[in-house]
């Protein structure tokens, strides 16, 4: 089986949350991403700090990941950035 | 016909033309791809569109080594010749071979460490352009350039040769840089292009140019 790259993982994750009505919590997420959750809290970390997903804590104290308008645009512009990248073998 | 190209406003006003659109087509890459790069924080994306920044800057300032050379013609005073006539050659060297080298990292980032790569980069092309600086010679600049170039050119046909987009991205490069190679000579003193050459050399940098700015434009507008 073909190993995904970093924007592919990236883009599964980020796919994940917005079908998950753009709210998911971390576990399901780990489960669904198929990552070592090492690999999942350094990619959370990322994504985080990118201001592409954002943490939000509901009324009972549970964290819930969303998707900030940039991880919205991320989707959006997945493929483009990926044809971009091979027309130009980056 | 071959012109001083100092002398010849016609020379001059097609330099300036010239060095304007190229310097709008590089700058226009660098900032489509921003957005790009500031999703992703891809390095072969950052490496890519900062090789047309350095480009752009190495382009201004072979304007620059224009401009220097008719200021007594054109403004009541004139820069000593002497110090101000190689430091545009200093900087465009510099700025040429550190936009070739981030061209290279952008094929190879995968496979080096690109901290060090950039370091030996930076120190390469500053020596490099010292040297051009000190003989003042354009040709020497050209050299070496030429021998980084054929390196840029044979991995990107490693590289791309099996990719669909092998035989347009490969002769694109190809032309890129036999367009600036023609640009570095005429940085030279002591060398003369007739004016027809560097015309066709011109059009061929704006063309090629011109194409990566459409490839780029198709992918993030």
């Amino acid at each position: 089986m073909k190993k995904r790259d970093r924007l592919e993982v990236i883009y599964d994750i980020l796919k994940l949350i917005k079908d998950n009505h753009n709210s998911i919590r971390p576990t399901p997420l780990l489960r669904y991403s198929n990552l070592s959750s090492q690999s999942f809290a350094e990619y959370i970390r990322e994504l985080k700090d990118k201001g592409i997903v954002k943490e939000i804590t509901d009324r009972k104290g549970r964290r819930f990941l969303t998707l900030t308008d940039n991880g919205f645009r991320y989707l959006d512009r997945y493929r483009m950035i990926i044809g971009f990248i091979e027309d130009f073998n980056l | 016909m071959i012109r001083c190209p100092h002398c010849d406003p016609t020379w001059m006003f097609a330099e300036l033309v010239f060095s304007a659109v190229v310097i709008v087509l590089c700058m226009l890459i660098f900032f489509r791809t921003k957005e790009m790069y500031g999703l992703t924080r891809h390095k072969g994306i950052n490496y890519f569109r900062t090789t047309f920044l350095f480009f752009a800057l190495a382009f201004f300032f072979r304007f620059a080594f224009h401009l220097f050379s008719i200021s007594g013609i054109v403004f009541d005073f004139s820069f000593p010749r002497q110090i101000i006539g190689p430091l545009p050659l200093l900087v465009t060297g510099y700025f040429s071979t550190i936009a070739i080298f981030y061209l290279l990292l952008s094929l190879v980032w995968k496979r080096v460490n690109s901290e060090q790569f950039l370091a030996v980069a930076h120190v390469a092309a500053f020596l490099l352009a010292s040297v051009v600086f000190v003989f003042r010679s354009a040709h020497f600049l050209a050299l070496i350039q030429v021998l980084l170039i054929i390196f840029v050119l044979i991995l990107a046909y490693l590289r791309s040769r099996h990719s669909r987009s092998f035989s347009g991205l490969f002769v694109i490069y190809v032309l890129l840089f036999v367009g600036w190679l023609a640009n570095i000579m005429i940085l030279s003193p002591r060398f003369r292009i007739p004016f027809e050459v560097m015309a066709v050399s011109y059009a061929v940098s704006v063309a090629v140019l011109g194409v990566i700015f459409y490839k780029v434009y198709r992918w993030t507008g």
